[in-house]
């Protein structure tokens, strides 16, 4: 039977993620794009990534980060292909890093979240640094603080892809 | 007659009584038709006011609960129906008034049209405005089925530079704007005409502006200048209005460093714009 192929627990945990993440999505285009706070505004996609490649592992973060990384590109018009090409990345890379050298407990994955907000944030501000002779200081602050607005939704991510994965930290 | 004489005797009261009462009526009534009130008539009136306002009183009350138990479906449907049709009133007052609106964008094209006959123009509503901290783009709702192709102008209907399309796909497009980062236009400054560049620049870009460069030293730029495009290089047509010089800066000798220019276009305000798909040189 075809059925019997597919693993109903993942597939369902597959459709759980696809929620929060399209949650997450909501949240950014229609809500925190809208709020400028002195002037930046919060960019939460990233920690969304890091979380699916955090509880899920490498492949799994690198298969959402490549959509929602699409999806971003499709909707900001920042860049064609940056963030498809980034996101995966950042999924795989937390996945591995989860799976192989840091626990899965919040405050390792804050710093994870840290890290690739501020990765993005790089990427992001990269044409108007070496592209351009862009003064430096505007994009370094609105790099600071798209990081800083962004990180305290760590929080709100972290927990319900937690209950989601099933993760149990006591082992 | 004795039979006649007891009944009297016995109902002679009552008789007399009701003939009385009779001729109180009569006497009354013929009154009455002839306009005159009697003084039996006044106080019969006077005596009976009081009973007809309590029975009017009491009728009135019995009405209105008689209303209030069977008229109130009636009633709150006919609200409802009011509340419908106030509703389409004020409805087609909106939709008035954007026609009004249109009709004016619609005529300020019609008279640019006839001013710029070498324009052809695309109509195209913005459906989209990203927020990014990085870029100002916007999404229109006409592509490629429409002859719109990267690189075209976008104006509004002021004939003030909008921005270019920088995407096109089937049924949409994406536009980045005159004041993105990104962004070069080449304009013609004051009334001397001097060439120069406008070109997005990051804070400016936050601050809904953008930036005047590359300018030659006699060239003298004030608060309140009007940029148009210089229509050199081929991808804008000659003419359009960029915008105006908010605030010149100066380097320490003297000579303008730079200009922050204010859009001509209110792009926070646009719904409507026009891509410009082709275009011949005026000059």
């Amino acid at each position: 039977m075809l059925l019997d192929l597919i693993n109903i627990v993942k597939v369902r945990r597959a459709i759980v993620y696809f929620g929060l993440v399209l949650a997450v999505l909501l949240l950014q285009n229609t809500v925190l794009s809208r709020i400028p706070i002195m002037g930046v505004r919060a960019f939460i996609v990233p920690i969304a990534v890091v979380a699916v490649g955090y509880f899920e592992g490498g492949v799994w973060g690198g298969v959402f980060g490549l959509i929602i990384g699409f999806s971003c590109d499709v909707g900001l018009n920042d860049s064609p292909v940056m963030l498809t090409v980034l996101f995966p990345v950042i999924g795989f890379f937390s996945g591995t890093l989860a799976m192989f050298f840091v626990n899965r407990r919040f405050f390792s994955f804050f710093f994870v979240s840290l890290a690739a907000l501020v990765l993005t944030a790089v990427c992001q501000m990269f044409k108007f640094i070496a592209l351009t002779d862009t003064n430096l200081v505007p994009v370094l602050i609105t790099a600071g603080l798209q990081t800083l607005w962004s990180l305290p939704f760590a929080f709100a991510i972290y927990y319900p892809c937690r209950a989601v994965s099933g993760t149990n930290l006591s082992k | 007659m004795n039979r006649f004489k007891d009944y009297i005797r016995k109902n002679g009261i009552r008789l007399g009584i009701a003939v009385l009462l009779v001729a109180l009526i009569v006497g009354f009534a013929v009154g009455r038709s002839k306009g005159k009130t009697s003084a039996a008539g006044n106080a019969a009136v006077s005596l009976s006011l009081p009973v007809k306002e309590g029975t009017t009183g009491v009728v009135g009350w019995l009405e209105s609960i008689y209303g209030y138990m069977f008229k109130y479906d009636a009633l709150a449907k006919e609200n409802e129906d009011l509340k419908v049709q106030l509703a389409q009133t004020q409805s087609q007052l909106r939709d008035a008034e954007e026609d009004k609106k249109e009709n004016a964008r619609l005529s300020e094209l019609l008279n640019l049209r006839d001013k710029h006959e070498n324009l052809q123009l695309e109509s195209a509503n913005i459906i989209d405005r990203p927020q990014s901290n990085w870029s100002v783009t916007y999404t229109l709702s006409e592509g490629s089925e429409s002859g719109i192709e990267v690189g075209d102008c976008v104006i509004d209907s002021s004939y003030n530079l909008v921005g270019q399309i920088i995407e096109s796909g089937s049924g949409w497009s994406t536009v980045r704007s005159v004041i993105d980062a990104d962004m070069k236009v080449g304009t013609l400054v004051g009334d001397g005409g001097n060439a120069a560049m406008v070109i997005g620049d990051f804070s400016l870009m936050q601050k809904g502006q953008t930036k005047l460069t590359y300018l030659t030293e006699e060239t003298q730029v004030l608060e309140g200048d009007v940029l148009v495009t210089s229509g050199k290089g081929g991808a804008f047509p000659r003419g359009l209005e960029i915008g105006t010089v908010s605030s010149v800066i100066t380097e320490a000798g003297g000579q303008v460093e730079y200009a922050a220019v204010t859009p001509a276009s209110d792009l926070g305000a646009l719904s409507e714009v026009f891509v410009v798909k082709s275009f011949t040189s005026e000059n």
